[in-house]
């Protein structure tokens, strides 16, 4: 029934194991090769699709929150493996630009009720420099080439009179209704964004900003460079050439860019204009200056944490020495043409490096991850920047834009409203292939999966619905590939009683996202509930003391020791949710 | 995978304590169509030169977005070139409108979408800005064989 075709493709239905916390029902996914999408309930009571690249899928799952996958690989011709990811990815773009719909909407309700420190109004890039920095004597000869350049390209009062055309266009600014068709949402049709109020205005800030930055001589902000130690970073002199050779190819884009018909050319050229003195810098110096590539919002961990964890951030720091090894070499081969994307690869990987490096040296907080290809530090919408407009204006605007964010969260939800049993991560997976026009069995048989039995709306139900024809395989969590290779390489009664429990397991230790427990029970079904019988022992007794420490720790034992019990109780049965989760593991080498 | 029917209720039981998992994305606006990885902690940042595999990558993402767009009845040139922008800055890109890559992923998705004569020829005219070296670029990825 289900032979493969010549030159057959396949694709993964994927269940993931119950994990504790929010997916204690389990988790389902399809993967297509490096792509993996995938519904989650979301704040506010919506499911979304989610796409993923697999090897972050992959890491987030298996790895940190350590659950293992079931994977059944099904076989489709060409074509209709490319009609069902297309299908996948357009249903996600689509979704996705729902969501930009709703972020503009906020965004100018935000800039209209002058909302300076709200996380969207902000100018993207203008944080890389800085007005009371006096610039060095490289920076200051950088930027008066470029205006040379400028200059001889544009004329002479270019940057003035720019400046002065878009101070005149914002003063003129002033919000206006949106398109019908933007405010209609439909599971199947492709909203236009308009170019909203609020957009319009923060572009024409950042472009009169970089202007200013420029014509200014406004210098890098101290604070969002770094220089690496290690001998590794200092340049020879044909790298300084080949160094010299991109910056040049930067400056004529950073030229093309300033004078661009493009709306939201401001925020690229802060981060093209930061590249270019930051290569200056590098060049003068003989040794790499790199930019700061943290995004603004990067999750940060505190020392306590780091002094945790110092063995797997030293590690993962020598990781990425080695790995800037390699990229630096290959960045400098006589024949390669730096671009922006490598360059990007390397400075990225620098960020990981310096920020690992530094913040041990001098115990401090980490930031653990969030690094970018191209640097953008934000500024908050100074105050004296605010639109220019008329009380009237406002209200009218406010009230306009507040009704389009009650229409939009209406139809939100009403398209997209999570139910536990009707549209969950499964049905959801089932219906939107079900929207796909196709002859295809495979594909018919999958859009029908939910209706099989009482079970099929679950992650394992829906998985065990599926044909025995299909090749099935499961990828062991982290833990159990830990395990396994411990029991090759060691004596297997000393690996079990070191890794049965939580006191003594390698590379695990307690985490705020798992409540407690002393015993894992996911290896062992016949001794699940004897094990479960310790942990609801080792909850209960967490939860006593919960409730004694109550005004002391805001309750989080308590909690803690109730989810223990919660999280035991299937246990006693045979059956394991809990898995112990891991955190600032390391990135597989595979 | 085998399991007795009489488990079934108990299954049920302890699965729908919770559901599906809860968005950990949602925790973070990084999320986006552009997004290469996560961090560069992860292999898939880790590619030491850019590979033709990087750059189809790259351009199915441009293509995906372009197709998507242009499907709508109304096209609105400002509106789409922030998009663009969205994904070129996600892979390290800055100025998207002169980068080869980008304007033959554009032209891939003018030929995807099915759009021929003039409206194509309104397109191209207007994403290029009336550029001629950017409109020939759109039109080789327009005559492409992929896709």
């Amino acid at each position: 029934m289900f032979s493969s075709a010549l030159h057959a493709k396949a694709f993964d239905y994927i269940y993931i194991t119950a994990s504790e916390g929010n997916a204690s029902g389990g988790h389902t996914a399809l993967r297509f090769d490096d792509e993996t999408y995938h519904f989650q309930h979301y704040d506010g009571g919506i499911i979304r699709l989610i796409k993923d690249t697999s090897t972050d899928f992959d890491f987030q799952y298996r790895y940190l929150e350590n659950r293992t996958f079931h994977q059944a690989a099904l076989n489709l011709n060409d074509s209709d493996y490319e009609q069902l990811l297309n299908h996948f990815s357009l249903h996600f773009l689509l979704q996705k630009q729902q969501d930009d719909i709703r972020k503009e909407i906020n965004l100018n309700i935000a800039l209209l009720n002058n909302q300076t420190q709200h996380s969207q109004l902000n100018i993207k890039g203008a944080g890389l420099f800085s007005i009371k920095a006096v610039p060095r004597k490289t920076e200051s000869l950088t930027n008066y080439q470029l205006q040379q350049q400028i200059n001889q390209k544009y004329g002479a009062d270019f940057l003035t009179q720019r400046i002065v055309q878009l101070k005149s266009e914002v003063n003129a600014l002033h919000p206006e209704p949106w398109p019908k068709n933007s405010l209609q949402l439909s599971e199947v049709t492709f909203s236009p964004i308009p170019y909203s109020f609020a957009s319009h205005y923060l572009d024409s800030i950042s472009k009169i900003l970089l202007l200013e930055t420029i014509k200014n001589n406004y210098t890098l902000n101290p604070q969002h460079y770094f220089s690496p130690e290690p001998s590794l970073f200092i340049l020879s002199q044909a790298e300084i050439s080949q160094l010299k050779r991109f910056q040049l190819v930067l400056s004529h884009n950073l030229l093309t860019l300033i004078n661009s018909q493009r709306p939201d050319w401001g925020n690229a050229a802060f981060s093209l204009y930061a590249r270019i003195i930051s290569l200056s810098l590098s060049i003068e110096s003989g040794k790499f200056v790199f930019l700061d590539t943290f995004r603004d919002s990067s999750p940060v961990i505190d020392y306590t944490e780091v002094a945790r964890y110092e063995t797997k951030l030293l590690a993962q720091k020598n990781n990425a020495l080695a790995r800037i090894v390699q990229i630096k070499a290959a960045l400098f081969t006589e024949q390669h043409i730096i671009t922006e994307k490598t360059y990007g690869q390397l400075e990225m990987l620098s960020n990981y490096y310096y920020e690992r490096e530094d913040n041990l040296q001098n115990k401090q907080g980490i930031r653990i991850s969030g690094e970018q290809l191209l640097a953008s530090k934000s500024i908050s919408l100074p105050e004296m920047l605010l639109p220019k407009i008329t009380d009237r204006q406002i209200a009218e605007g406010l009230a306009r834009f507040e009704a389009y964010q009650q229409s939009i969260e209406q139809q939100l939800h009403a398209l997209y409203g999570y139910d536990l049993f009707t549209r969950n991560c499964v049905t959801e997976i089932t219906r939107t292939i079900s929207h796909l026009p196709t002859n295809n069995q495979q594909i018919k048989e999958l859009s029908q999966l939910t209706d099989k039995n009482i079970i099929s709306f679950i992650p394992f139900g829906s998985f065990r619905n599926l044909s025995d024809d299909y090749t099935k395989q499961a990828l062991p969590s982290f833990r159990h590939q830990q395990l396994a290779a411990m029991y090759r390489e060691e004596n297997s009664a000393i690996v079990f009683l070191r890794e049965f429990n939580t006191l003594s397991a390698t590379d695990y230790k307690f985490n705020d996202q798992d409540a407690a427990f002393l015993i894992f029970t996911d290896d062992n079904i016949l001794m699940r509930p004897i094990f479960g019988s310790i942990n609801l022992v080792a909850a209960t007794i967490m939860g006593l003391y919960g409730s004694f420490s109550l005004a002391f720790d805001s309750g989080k034992a308590l909690k803690d020791g109730t989810m223990g019990i919660l999280m035991s109780l299937p246990e006693l049965a045979f059956f394991n949710i809990r898995k112990g989760s891991y955190k600032h593991l390391s990135f597989p080498a595979n | 995978m085998q399991i007795k029917p009489f488990l079934f209720p108990f299954i049920m039981i302890v699965s729908l304590a919770q559901g599906c998992s809860f968005s950990y994305s949602s925790k973070s606006s990084s999320d986006s169509s552009g997004s290469s990885s996560k961090s560069s902690g992860s292999s898939s940042s880790s590619t030491s030169s850019e590979s033709s595999n990087d750059t189809e990558k790259y351009q199915q993402q441009i293509i995906s977005y372009s197709s998507a767009y242009l499907s709508t009845a109304d096209f609105d040139r400002l509106a789409f070139s922030r998009g663009v922008s969205e994904i070129a800055s996600a892979n390290g890109i800055t100025n998207w409108e002169d980068d080869d890559a980008t304007l033959i992923a554009i032209g891939r998705a003018l030929k995807k979408s099915n759009i021929t004569g003039s409206a194509y020829e309104t397109y191209k005219d207007q994403i290029a800005n009336s550029d001629a070296a950017r409109m020939k670029l759109i039109q080789k990825g327009y005559e492409m064989k992929k896709d």
